[in-house]
C-alpha cells in the first residue's frame, strides 16, 4: 500500500499526524535540517517520537537534509549515532558527505534522498541507487510522465510531492534568501524572498511577483498508485495541528478509498472542499501535468489568507455530566453550528446549543484561545478529534 | 593559479575560457562543440549544467560519448545524470564538480573525487576562511568565482513571460531587473528557465594572494552584462595582481576596479551568512 507521509514539528503534531492516519512522519532535530527555525525535536524527543512511531506501528524519518560548511561536520558523527540508536527508519539527506559518514563510521540507517537535491531523471535516480540511497524524493518539478519513466526504468522507492507549499525555484539551486537577507536557504534558513514582491524594471500596478501557488494532488490519488509511487509526502513541517489533521485526513480517506475501490467523484469533491478551505493559497497541480503557466502563479501580493474554521480539540469526556471537554482554539458562541471529525475518519454535526466552562458555569461564547469548555453530548468521541465550522 | 575567463569577449591574452555547452547549459555564453575549433591554443572548459529532464539524456549521452574528442580540460557538472552517464562511458575528460550553491565543505569534496572528479568550482557564498579550509582539506582541482555578476537562483518556470502575459503587455526588453528596497537584481529567462543574478558584482581581488597560497588552481572571472571596454580594463588589473601578489599592491587594485564598477564589492567572501534567527 502507498505510504502516507506527513511532517511533525514537534511531538504533538507527531501524534496527531499518526493518529489522524499518517503511516509514516518525518521531523527535523535542532541540528541538520533545513527548518532551523521551527521548534524542531532535540534528541531525547527524537528518542521519544522513535518510541511512540513503532509502539503505533508507524515509521519515523529524520530530515539531516541540510547543505554542510565545513563547521557542520563536527558534531555529525554523534548525532547520527545517535539515531541509529533510537532506530528511526531511515534519514533524510541530501549532501552526500553524509552517506560517507555513515560508510567511514559504520552507522546502520536506511537514507532517503531529499527533494533538496533535486532528482529529476533517471539517470540520476540510478547513481543515487548504486550508492545505497533506499528511497529518492524527487524534484517537485517532475511530470507524472517522468515519474512514470522513472519507476519503470529504475524501479526505484519514489516519493512524490503530494500537498503543500512549493519552491518557486529548484530546491537546493537557489540563495536568493542569503543575498538579500542573509539567511542561508540551504541550511534552514530561507526567508522566502520568493514571496516578496517586486517591480520589474519600473513601477506598474502590478508588482512583479514570483511566488507560486500550493501543490495540490488530490484529484491524482489512483494515478500514483497506479504508477506504483512508493511514498506521497505532505509538506509543512511548521504547519498547526488543524492542517495536519484536515489534510492527513481528506488524503487518508482518498487513499483508502481507492484501494477498497470507493473513490467516487463525490467523495473528491467533499475531500477537496476541505483542503481547498484549510488552505491558505490556492493550489494547482503545478508540474505534476506537465510544464506550469501564470495560473500556477501569484501576482497581487500576498494573497494569503488566515484559517479560523478551528474551533477546538475534544482532550476528554466527562461522565458525570456526559459533557466533552474542549480546549478552544477560535471563537464560537451559543447557536454556532460546528463539525467535530475524528482521527478514525468519523464526522459529527453539532450545534454549541449549551456552553459550559470548566467549573459547569453556563457562558455566552468561547473567546479565549486554549481555554477549557465543556458541551453536553450523549456520544463519547475520541480525544484529539478536531471541532471546525460548519460550512 | 590561473584565470579562466567565462565570456564571449575576445580576450586575446586570455589563457582559458568558461563556456556553456549549447542546449546543455544555464550559460548566457554557449557555443557549440564544433565552434571549439575557433580556440585550439586556449584551455577550454565547458559547463553542461542545467538540470536535466529524462527526454534530455539521449542528447547528453550523445554528446558525452565524443566528447573526449576535442580536448577539452573540463566538464563542469550539475546534475548527476552527467556524472552516472560519464562513468558508464568511461569518458576521459575530467569531470569538475559544479552545483552552483551546494559546494561548501570539503567532506563532499573528498566524497565526489572518490567517484574519480577532478575538482569542484565552490560556491559563492562562503568566506575566505572556509574556502581555506576547503583547499587545506582535499586534493581536489579548486576553483573560485573572483569576479562577476553572480547567479542567486534558477527557476524551471518562465517568470518573465508570465508576468507579461499576466499584465497583458508585449515583452520587448531583453535587459530586466526586479527591484526591491533601492536594489536592482538582473532577471534572464531562456529555454531552461528563469535566472536570477546578484545586484553587485562579486570582486575578490585583494583575497587573490590567499586564494593563490591556499593552493587555488582557478579563479573564474564572469562578463556577464559588463561591457567589453570595462571587463577588459579590470582583466588587465587581474592579471597585473597575478603577477604581483603584494597585499598593498591588491588593495590599489580593488580600489581601481572600484572606481570602475561602483557596485562591486566582496559579496560573502568576508560575509558569513546565518540560518538560526532565533534562540532556542
Amino acid at each position: 500500500m502507498i505510504e502516507l507521509l506527513a511532517p511533525a514539528g514537534d511531538l504533538e503534531k507527531l501524534k496527531i499526524a499518526y493518529l489522524y492516519g499518517a503511516d509514516a512522519c518525518y521531523i527535523g532535530g535542532k541540528n541538520y535540517s533545513l527548518r532551523a527555525n521551527a521548534n524542531n525535536f532535540s534528541l531525547e524527543d527524537i528518542k521519544k517520537a522513535s518510541l511512540i512511531a513503532h509502539k503505533m506501528n508507524k515509521k519515523l524519518y529524520v530530515a539531516v537534509n541540510i547543505v554542510f560548511h565545513n563547521e557542520d561536520i563536527k558534531g555529525l558523527t554523534k548525532y547520527l549515532k545517535a539515531l541509529e540508536e533510537f532506530k528511526v527508519d531511515a534519514i533524510i539527506v541530501s549532501d552526500p558527505l553524509v552517506l560517507s559518514t555513515l560508510e567511514e563510521e559504520k552507522i546502520n540507517l536506511k537514507v532517503h534522498l531529499s527533494t533538496q537535491s533535486s532528482t529529476t531523471n533517471k539517470e540520476s535516480v540510478k547513481y543515487w541507487l548504486s550508492k545505497n540511497v533506499e528511497r529518492i524524493v524527487l524534484a517537485r518539478e517532475v511530470s507524472k510522465d517522468d515519474i512514470k519513466e522513472i519507476i519503470k526504468e529504475t524501479g526505484a522507492d519514489i516519493e512524490v510531492f503530494l500537498h503543500g507549499a512549493m519552491c518557486t525555484c529548484y530546491s537546493g539551486r537557489c540563495v536568493l534568501s542569503n543575498y538579500f537577507t542573509l539567511r542561508d536557504s540551504n541550511r534552514g534558513g530561507c526567508a522566502q524572498v520568493c514571496r516578496f514582491v517586486f517591480d520589474l524594471d519600473k513601477e506598474r500596478d502590478v508588482k512583479y511577483s514570483i511566488a507560486t501557488k500550493d501543490l495540490i494532488l488530490a484529484d491524482h490519488i489512483p494515478e500514483l498508485i497506479d504508477m506504483n509511487v512508493k511514498s506521497l509526502k505532505i509538506e509543512g513541517r511548521m504547519r498547526s495541528i488543524y492542517y495536519l489533521a484536515t489534510v492527513i485526513s481528506c488524503y487518508r480517506k482518498l487513499i483508502d478509498a481507492y484501494y477498497n475501490n470507493s473513490f467516487t467523484e463525490k467523495l473528491l469533491e467533499k475531500e477537496k472542499k476541505l483542503l481547498e478551505r484549510v488552505a491558505n493559497r490556492e493550489s494547482t497541480s503545478q508540474y505534476f501535468k506537465g510544464e506550469v503557466s501564470k495560473n500556477d502563479q501569484y501576482y497581487i501580493g500576498r494573497e494569503e489568507v488566515s484559517n479560523q474554521d478551528f474551533l477546538g480539540i475534544v482532550i476528554g469526556y466527562d461522565q458525570k455530566n456526559k459533557m466533552l471537554i474542549i480546549e478552544e482554539r477560535n471563537y464560537f458562541k451559543k447557536g454556532n453550528k460546528a463539525v467535530i471529525f475524528t482521527p478514525s475518519g468519523e464526522e459529527l454535526e453539532i450545534e454549541f446549543n449549551h456552553i459550559y466552562d470548566e467549573d459547569l458555569n453556563e457562558i455566552e461564547c468561547a473567546r479565549h484561545p486554549r481555554e477549557i469548555v465543556k458541551i453536553k453530548s450523549e456520544k463519547i468521541v475520541e480525544n484529539s478529534s478536531m471541532i471546525r465550522v460548519k460550512f | 593559479m590561473e584565470i579562466i575567463y567565462k565570456t564571449n569577449y575576445n580576450l586575446e591574452n586570455a589563457k582559458a575560457f568558461l563556456f556553456g555547452l549549447k542546449n546543455l547549459s544555464t550559460y548566457e555564453n554557449e557555443i557549440s562543440l564544433e565552434d571549439l575549433k575557433k580556440y585550439k591554443d586556449k584551455k577550454i572548459f565547458l559547463a553542461i549544467d542545467k538540470n536535466m529532464f529524462n527526454k534530455d539524456l539521449s542528447y547528453l549521452e550523445k554528446i558525452l560519448s565524443k566528447i573526449d574528442n576535442y580536448n577539452i580540460e573540463g566538464i563542469l557538472f550539475y546534475d548527476l545524470a552527467v556524472l552516472s552517464i560519464s562513468k558508464r562511458l568511461n569518458i576521459k575528460t575530467p569531470l569538475i564538480w559544479s552545483q552552483n550553491f551546494l559546494v561548501t565543505n570539503y567532506k563532499t569534496c573528498n566524497y565526489y573525487e572518490k567517484e574519480n572528479v577532478k575538482g569542484a568550482v565552490l560556491s559563492s557564498e562562503i568566506t575566505i576562511s572556509e574556502i581555506e579550509e576547503i583547499c587545506k582539506n582535499t586534493n581536489f582541482d579548486i576553483f573560485v568565482n573572483i569576479f562577476g555578476f553572480q547567479p542567486m537562483a534558477f527557476s524551471k518556470r518562465h517568470l518573465l513571460t508570465n508576468y507579461f502575459e499576466y499584465i497583458n503587455e508585449e515583452n520587448e526588453n531583453t535587459n530586466h531587473y526586479m527591484k526591491e528596497r533601492g536594489k536592482s537584481y538582473r532577471v534572464e529567462e531562456g529555454r531552461c528557465g528563469t535566472k536570477f543574478y546578484s545586484n553587485e558584482i562579486l570582486n575578490g581581488i585583494k583575497y587573490i594572494n590567499r586564494l593563490k597560497n591556499s593552493g587555488v588552481k582557478y579563479v573564474i572571472m564572469d562578463s556577464n552584462t559588463i561591457d567589453e571596454d570595462t571587463f577588459k580594463k579590470v582583466s588587465n588589473i587581474y592579471e597585473k595582481a597575478l603577477s604581483d601578489l603584494s597585499d598593498e599592491k591588491l588593495l590599489k587594485y580593488e580600489d581601481e576596479i572600484s572606481k570602475l564598477l561602483p557596485n562591486s564589492s566582496t559579496l560573502f567572501l568576508d560575509k558569513k551568512t546565518i540560518y538560526k534567527v532565533k534562540k532556542k
